[in-house]
């Protein structure tokens, strides 16, 4: 690619690994299966004081008067904070949209009104039912179809006053905050020649991420300038600098303290409830105050996922040869756009999909509307354009009278092809088509066992996906060898079950060449001490933090040679590492102990020859830059990965029910660090998006109040849904040059292209062609009826 | 107006003051300070707050504290100290059925209840034990493989 810093050290040469040792269990289950890990709710301080927080509920509305008389009244209750206690706070974390309570105005159901807190949350629970708000109701926006029209009331009727981070290309006096544009080739002359051009429209709903552990953050500020917070955010070190930003006080002044999340999956990425901690608990200094939320609350009061609407115009030969595309994405992106901004973005150059199309023009809009904020969620803009083109390809080929797999490898990018973004892909980004024919041999080779009264059909999408973050966005880790010779590492990547530091137990000890039981890490993050990390988030700790963690053992073994130079009187680049000892390179009988030199050398007179071995790794993405404003081109995505889907379905001919027999995916992981962890992130993550094919979907009233905030309502996958499925996972491990031995980040694409295949499967069994997600029974059972192949 | 209830927890005896609107999950977790239960839903929906009533899998968010009054309450914390549970350990552990394991505890405690009913638990039976319970990490197919492990 473009720009790229190559360096192929950690997949050829000294650091050339064929085995990376397995851990027998991760490094967290005995405490997880056991109760004892703690979660954030886990966490209480004597004298602790409970937040409840009275909420809108009205999507969009005036506030007229909010009376807390009555309220006040309560005994034991320590404080009442509203929106008129806020002076210039503002959460910032693209645009400046956002206060920590609603002041003026409410623009979604859910939003917080007033915090009352208290020792006793009975009490709280009482005062909080005597508060009275007088809202003045408005029209609400639930959309960006409805919020883009000419007559849409305004969700923010100021936005162009608002600071923004970085240019969002916003449009002034309407509902769109995020106008990202690409443009590539010259699309008129495409659409001039093509034989066919091939509209359609995709809608995907927003949907909620339900992690099982809803939001949590604990705050206390021990002077009126300086805060510790424990949160459970996949973000600590992002977190303290939007709250350092919104009291404008010095990052260092805040202390940010992170332990196990209960899931995470983006939903607690960037800031959701922690600025709000943060703003009640100033109110009553010295004391911890617990901000936790409760099921519904997770569900609409703090951050939402995906929504969007695609619209893609396909031009193409009568051989299935794409020509060029233009693409509309409108995302209905919630009440405060902060959180998607990169999401518009990413959706918009990922709208090719794994395609080579030299002549593309696309417009991706962040849309105001009255929902709760759309913030990052496993995949981020992938899935949503994935849908929309792994089905637009298929109805291309269906429409053209060819063969869908032809169609797609007509068009794949391969060595040598420009992307959308106008970056060159190589051999090293990932064996795509190898992984494309996989799925597609897998599923050629099942063989179904058809029963009477129902329908079959396998689906199949090849995916890719990028980190799309700051160009900025580094990581850090610290290598220190105790007296011992044992080794503590740290780094800054959440654990929300994705097994990130049994991972990196497992890369320090291969880098190191040391055996598991002597690399300890440090699994709590503390912002104080912890080594920097931007956020856990893109699937990119493992190959960046490990890149980190790499780049602190090579520095690492260079101390340890360099205290082996001083002892053994041989020069440091005539000696080897080993991992349990030094050799000099001339004769193999010279060697020091790793130990006995790893805190320098104590000689029998107590001298000291050398320093303790002590170590710093970065990673700095390297070479990325912004996109363009007006083409959208450059290096917004530093590295990619390539894979392929599949589904193999049931449907009962009379109902429309739909049951999965076969789900898989093909992925060029690079190197697969655990076969076993990898296994359970790529199966989480196309079980979580079947969610989203099928039955997942925020729904609202007519007033725009949530109205499925509960699992009863809101239907995620469950056991009974998977036990009678098989299940597969194929690994390519083409190397990336940059990920520790050749890594890439997998924990996100399991989600990519499941919504699509199943599509396409459905599309297979009954030729019947489905637009919207999810694919529930319901409009399966209605198109059928429609298109007359019902079986009554 | 709060009540007094005698009960056995993890085969401890307790006299406790409960609230009348108190939740055993709340007892648990807020009163006992056994935070191993968790708390995923509070509306009986998810599983992760299961523990044993007299043997039998309750979600305590949807129990009253008031109600264990004369009955037998086994919690993760207590089951923990089993030989039962070390089997069950070894068979997440042999499946990697761990991811963020705030579900975890809750699966173990309906696994167990399952196994006390009967040790060749049938497909349907392995299903009706588990069906309730919602993880959003693993996609299932460890816990199943792990279940299965167990019953072979």
């Amino acid at each position: 690619m473009q720009n790229r810093h190559l360096s192929l050290k950690y997949i050829e040469g000294e650091f050339k690994m064929v085995d990376i040792p397995q851990a027998e269990k991760r490094i967290d289950l005995d405490k997880k299966i056991s109760g004892e890990a703690q979660f954030i709710d886990d966490i209480s301080f004597q004298g602790m004081l409970h937040a409840l927080v009275l909420r809108s509920p009205h999507a969009h509305a005036e506030i007229v008067d909010i009376n807390l008389d009555q309220a006040l009244q309560v005994e034991g209750i320590e404080k009442i904070i509203t929106g008129q206690d806020i002076k210039d706070e503002v959460i910032n974390v693209d645009i400046g949209d956002h206060r920590p309570l609603a002041i003026d105005k409410v623009r979604f159901q859910g939003e917080p009104v007033a915090v009352v807190l208290s020792e006793d949350k009975w009490k709280a629970k009482k005062a909080l039912n005597l508060i009275e708000v007088e809202y003045n109701p408005l029209k609400a926006v639930m959309n960006a179809r409805e919020a883009i029209k000419e007559d849409r009331p305004l969700v923010h009727e100021n936005q162009d006053q608002y600071d923004r981070h970085l240019n969002t290309n916003h449009h002034p006096g309407t509902n769109i905050f995020r106008h990202y544009k690409l443009r590539k080739g010259n699309v008129d002359q495409a659409f001039e020649n093509a034989d066919k051009i091939i509209e359609n429209t995709y809608d995907y709903p927003q949907r909620s991420h339900t992690q099982m552990e809803p939001h949590g953050a604990i705050a206390k500020w021990t002077t009126d300038q300086e805060m510790v917070m424990y949160a459970s955010t996949q973000s600590p070190f992002f977190v303290r600098t939007t709250i350092a930003d919104m009291f404008n006080i010095s990052d260092t002044n805040i202390t940010v303290k992170a332990g196990y999340l209960g899931g995470g999956f983006g939903g607690k990425s960037d800031v959701s409830i922690e600025p709000l901690t943060a703003f009640i608990a100033k109110f009553v200094p010295n004391k911890y105050v617990k901000l936790k939320l409760d099921r519904e609350e997770a569900f609409n009061a703090s951050l939402i996922a995906r929504g969007a609407e695609v619209n893609l115009k396909t031009a193409v030969t009568q051989e299935g040869k794409i020509l060029g595309e233009k693409a509309s994405l409108y995302f209905s992106s919630g009440a405060y756009g902060s959180t998607s901004v990169h999401i518009v973005t990413a959706a918009g150059h990922n709208s090719s999909g794994p395609y080579e199309i030299d002549n593309m023009e696309v417009d991706s809009y962040g849309v105001y509307t009255n929902t709760p904020p759309v913030g990052a969620f496993r995949g981020y803009g992938h899935p949503e354009v994935h849908w929309a083109k792994e089905r637009q390809i298929h109805l291309i080929a269906k429409e053209l009278d060819l063969n869908e797999h032809q169609v797609r490898l007509k068009n794949m990018l391969r060595p040598g092809s420009i992307n959308a973004l106008g970056q060159e892909i190589e051999e090293e980004n990932g064996d795509l088509i190898g992984c494309y024919e996989k799925i597609k041999k897998k599923l050629d080779q099942i063989e179904i066992d058809k029963k009477p009264g129902k329908v079959y059909g396998k689906g199949i999408a090849a995916i890719m996906k990028s980190p799309v973050m700051p160009t900025n966005s580094a990581a850090s880790a610290t290598l220190r060898f105790n007296e011992e010779g044992t080794v503590d590492i740290a780094c800054s990547g959440s654990e929300m079950g994705q097994g990130t530091k049994t991972a990196m137990k497992q890369i320090a000890a291969a880098g190191l060449k040391l055996p598991l039981e002597k690399i300890k890490i440090k699994e709590d993050i503390s912002t104080d001490n912890s080594p920097y990390g931007w956020q856990t988030i893109g699937s990119t700790t493992t190959w960046k933090a490990g890149r980190a963690v790499m780049d602190a053992i090579e520095k690492a073994i260079d101390k340890l040679k360099e205290n082996a130079e001083l002892l053994l009187d041989i020069e440091k680049d005539k000696l080897e590492y080993q991992g349990e000892k030094i050799v000099s390179k001339d004769d193999e009988n010279i060697y020091v102990k790793t130990e006995d030199i790893c805190f320098g050398h104590l000689s029998e007179n107590g001298l000291v020859t050398g320093e303790p071995v002590q170590t710093y790794g970065t990673y700095m993405p390297k070479g990325l830059t912004y996109t363009d404003p007006e083409t959208g081109q450059g290096n917004a995505a530093a590295e990619w990965t390539f894979g392929a889907q599949g589904v193999v379905i049931e449907i009962d001919k009379e109902t429309g029910e739909l049951k999965l027999l076969n789900m898989m995916m093909a992925i060029d992981a690079g190197k697969v660090i655990s076969p076993k962890m990898a296994r359970g992130q790529i199966i989480g993550g196309m079980v979580q998006e079947m969610g989203g094919a099928l039955t997942e979907e925020l729904k609202y009233g007519k007033n725009g109040e949530m109205r499925n905030n509960s699992f009863t309502d809101y239907k995620i996958p469950t056991p009974l849904d998977l036990y009678d499925a098989d299940l597969d996972v194929f690994f390519f491990e083409t190397p990336e040059p940059i990920g520790p031995f050749g890594a890439r980040g997998i924990a996100e694409h399991g989600t990519v292209g499941i919504t699509p295949a199943f599509g396409n499967a459905i599309s297979d069994a009954l030729g019947i062609e489905m637009f919207e997600l999810p694919l529930s029974r319901e409009k399966i059972y209605l198109k059928m009826i429609e298109e007359g192949d019902l079986d009554v | 107006m709060a009540k007094e209830i005698k009960t056995t927890i993890n085969n401890k005896k307790y006299k406790i003051e409960v609230p009348p609107q108190m939740t055993l999950l709340e007892l648990l977790r807020e009163k006992l300070i056994m935070t191993g239960t968790k708390e995923g839903c509070g509306n009986g929906e998810c599983g992760a707050c299961t523990v044993l009533l007299n043997d039998k899998p309750v979600r305590s968010c949807i129990v009253l504290a008031h109600e264990i009054e004369g009955k037998e309450v086994i919690t993760i914390e207590g089951l923990k100290e089993t030989g039962d549970f070390k089997e069950i350990k070894e068979a997440f552990i042999a499946e990697d059925a761990v991811q963020c394991g705030f579900c975890t505890p809750g699966f173990v405690m309906a696994i167990k209840a399952l196994l006390n009913r009967t040790k060749t638990p049938t497909d349907e039976e392995i299903k009706e034990a588990l069906g309730g319970h919602l993880c959003r990490c693993t996609g299932y197919e460890s816990i199943h493989k792990a279940v299965k492990r167990l019953v072979k």
